[in-house]
């Protein structure tokens, strides 16, 4: 039954259908953006391998990208939100629609009926001033997201950015296995200490990035399997048989005055001096 | 050369990111072309449904493409780094001579140093 028909206009126009599919694309959408959010912040997350000067980079295009999918995200929702009671309202209007339609065509023919068609034809107006009201919220919730969509339009270059980022970040990874491994050796054979140890190892694995390597599960994994890590582990099990004494000596960051040898963390900055050489190089 | 091969996990999986990234986004923005919002409301509401609908397709579309871009030089060089990543065999032969090249080293350092072990 045509509701323009019988009330002169349709009160309630709109297609349910229509309405089902854009929520149905909008959801589509809404899980796309977090995932593909959240999948980008876990990889320059606070314990991603990206860490340090030469991977700031990419951590910053990421960020940015993330950034933007977040505030997409944010006015996508509360536009699909809107879509929503949008359809909720159209339903119960539509179905109130249908009930008046059938009200005045039971009226039809009666001219008696004069008072009944008038209080329905005040319902329909009331109905129609309620459509409009609601489509207009839709309306500004559509403008929110557009104006969203114009904001995060960025100039930036994420493939630049990353381009330059993994490049660098390749270039200092070479550089640290190819300058630690004869210094990871050499010194890691020469350990009098636990605390000399404990220096060396912090210092060394310290070259990978900013943050201590015990706070990344990448940085310690690129550690306990990089070539210079392996020939530690190597140079600690062959040196601690013949070299561990029958009492460790205590653990101290101080340079071991007892010993005849520098301390390692005195070794590796360069100072060879022998305090109790009374300052001769070895 | 076996954190080379670390660092290609880790590239791998920023290369994997940003695909995932283009085939969602280009999966959403195809829905959104798809799309037929003229007849969701009156013609003032029908119009800004697919004023917005058609801007976010763009920008959804345009994301797709800058991770589509990002992703394709991240591959690049992974391909560079899968290609120095060593084989087994051949990595334990650099450690081998890696071992070689430091005890020289450290007799040249320390002479010393190699009798104590």
């Amino acid at each position: 039954m045509r509701p323009e028909r019988f009330l002169g206009s349709d009160p309630a126009p709109g297609d349910l259908g229509s309405v089902d599919r854009v929520a149905g694309a909008l959801r589509t959408v809404l899980l796309g953006l977090a995932e593909s959010r959240q999948r980008i912040e876990a990889i320059v997350g606070p314990h991603s391998m990206w860490q340090g000067p030469m991977a700031r980079p990419i951590v910053t295009a990421l960020t940015n990208l993330a950034a933007r999918l977040r505030a997409i995200d944010n006015a996508a929702v509360d536009f699909a939100q809107a879509v929503e009671i949008w359809r909720a309202g159209l339903v119960a209007r539509q179905e109130r629609r249908a009930e008046l339609t059938e009200m005045v065509s039971q009226l039809a023919g009666r001219p008696d009926a004069e008072e009944q068609r008038h209080r329905i034809q005040t319902d329909v107006q009331r109905l129609a001033t309620e459509h409009t009201t609601d489509g207009a919220v839709l309306i500004r919730a559509a403008d929110a997201l557009a104006e969203v969509l114009i904001d995060v339009d960025e100039d930036g270059d994420l493939a630049a950015d990353l381009d330059r980022g993994v490049a660098a970040v390749t270039v200092a990874v070479e550089e640290w296995i190819a300058e630690s491994a004869a210094e990871l050796l050499a010194t890691a054979e020469s350990l009098s200490d636990t605390a000399g140890l404990t220096t060396v190892v912090s210092q060394i694995l310290g070259v990978v990035g900013d943050e201590s390597p015990d706070e990344s599960d990448s940085v310690r994994r690129l550690a306990s399997v990089s070539a210079g890590a392996h020939r530690l582990r190597l140079a600690l099990r062959r040196s601690w048989a013949s070299l561990a004494p029958e009492q460790l000596p205590e653990a101290t960051f101080a340079a071991p005055r007892s010993s005849s040898r520098p301390a390692i963390s005195d070794r590796l900055r360069g100072d060879q001096t022998d305090p109790d050489a009374g300052g001769e190089a070895r | 050369m076996a954190g080379i091969t670390v660092l290609a996990d880790d590239v791998r999986q920023l290369a994997d990111a940003l695909d995932s990234v283009d085939a969602e986004f280009s999966a959403a923005a195809r829905a959104l072309r798809d799309l037929t919002p003229e007849d969701v409301g009156p013609p003032d509401v029908a119009t800004a449904m697919v004023e917005v609908l058609s801007r976010l397709q763009r920008r959804l579309g345009a994301l797709a493409a800058e991770a589509g871009d990002g992703g394709r030089v991240v591959r690049h060089h992974l391909d560079n780094l899968e290609v120095l990543a060593p084989t087994e065999a051949n990595e334990s032969g650099d450690i081998a001579e890696a071992g070689r090249r430091s005890a020289r080293d450290i007799s040249a350092r320390d002479p010393g140093a190699e009798d104590e072990s």
